[in-house]
């Protein structure tokens, strides 16, 4: 008698734990299905806010950059680039290569002196891209296409733009 | 003097089930048994049948009723390890099997299960997501690699000039390999109590 009650005790103490989660969560929600199951409003929208500050409302264009005047001397082409992120995050720009045309012609190939460059949230770096050039120094130069490559929350973002 | 062996002087004890049972009830608080991450902060998830994190953004996402299960799978551990413990200690008597038998094979199932969990989750995110949502993805790419258990993948989504890559890190911790030797504690202990139970002759008819 007492074998088959502690039986059909532990058999019913295993029901509850099945059974009772939903309970609980139903009976805490107002029996609301999805609000038991889904995250609640107020984290939703935590993320969201996080999540719009990943979005360029225009698109990542080329309107963060100002390419200052390529200076070329002893084979060696330096152009200072000023770059001011559109992001409500931090970034960190691993990689930045330019093409440098004069007259429609591509003359030069530069890339990021640094290693890397952190940017703060809607802040502004200043870096150097230098890059080798034989030849008569153009008249006109300026960057045509700009390949940037940058990391936020370890996600790595490789954009290539045509610029000018 | 007769000389009488300790084993012979100690009370039965089902050994195997009063270890396990001792560390079903502390297997609770130990922490998560695998965790994933993508990117560095990007999507953390820490996993175990008592307790999950997991967080987009550095934003923790939180459920009602997954809370409210891993809280029961808690309770029902805790108290099959008790209850085991006490089984246990009274292998021979009449309560003692049903006992042992309740909380043995729940560390088990538990392992089994978060291994299943984690290997038909991966499986749909490499095999079936990619399939489902291939049309969002306009004049791109997506592949989507995701580790089966443990390892480290790379997903990688291409939409016109953009590139975008994420690492993806998976590994089980070493409280999982705690579970895994609760695990086999608990069926050593339940295959060791048949040794307590006298079997029972089958009544012969007059």
């Amino acid at each position: 008698m007492g074998e088959r009650a502690l039986g059909w005790g532990l058999r019913l103490l295993g029901i509850v734990f099945f059974i009772g989660p939903f309970i609980a969560a139903f009976t805490a929600h107002d029996w609301d299905l999805q609000a038991a199951v889904v995250p609640s409003q107020a984290e939703m929208d935590d993320v969201k806010e996080r999540l719009s500050g990943l979005v360029v409302e225009e698109g990542f264009s080329e309107d963060p950059f100002i390419f200052e005047t390529p200076i070329f001397s002893n084979d060696t082409v330096r152009m200072a680039v000023e770059f001011t992120s559109p992001l409500k995050i931090p970034i960190k720009i691993t990689d930045l290569s330019a093409t440098i045309s004069d007259q429609g012609l591509q003359v030069a190939q530069v890339q990021m002196e640094e290693a890397e460059v952190d940017v703060p949230a809607n802040g502004t770096a200043n870096f150097t891209l230098v890059g080798s050039y034989t030849g008569v120094p153009p008249t006109d130069p300026e960057p045509t296409y700009v390949n940037i490559t940058f990391e936020l929350y370890g996600i790595t973002l490789q954009l290539q733009m045509e610029v000018g | 003097m007769k000389r009488i062996s300790l084993r012979m002087r100690l009370p039965p004890v089902n050994w195997f089930g009063l270890v396990a049972g001792a560390l079903m009830l502390l297997l609770p608080f130990l922490g998560p048994w695998w965790s994933a991450t993508v990117g560095a902060g990007a999507m953390d998830l820490a996993l175990s049948p008592f307790d999950y994190r997991m967080s987009l953004l550095e934003q923790p996402i939180t459920s009602t009723l997954i809370g409210y299960f891993l809280l029961a799978a808690k309770l029902s551990v805790m108290i099959g390890g008790a209850l085991m413990i006490a089984g246990s200690l009274g292998p021979k008597r009449w309560w003692g099997r049903r006992l042992v038998r309740f909380g043995a094979m729940r560390v088990f199932w538990m392992v089994i299960g978060l291994i299943a969990l984690l290997l038909v989750g991966a499986l749909f995110l490499n095999s079936i997501l990619p399939n489902l949502i291939s049309g969002m993805v306009e004049g791109g790419s997506m592949q989507v690699k995701v580790p089966y258990v443990e390892g480290v993948t790379t997903s990688t989504i291409q939409v016109d000039a953009a590139t975008i890559t994420a690492p993806i890190t998976a590994s089980l911790t070493e409280i999982f390999w705690v579970a895994v030797v609760v695990a086999v504690l608990g069926v050593a202990a339940r295959i060791y109590h048949r040794r307590f139970v006298k079997p029972v002759k089958p009544v012969k008819p007059k």
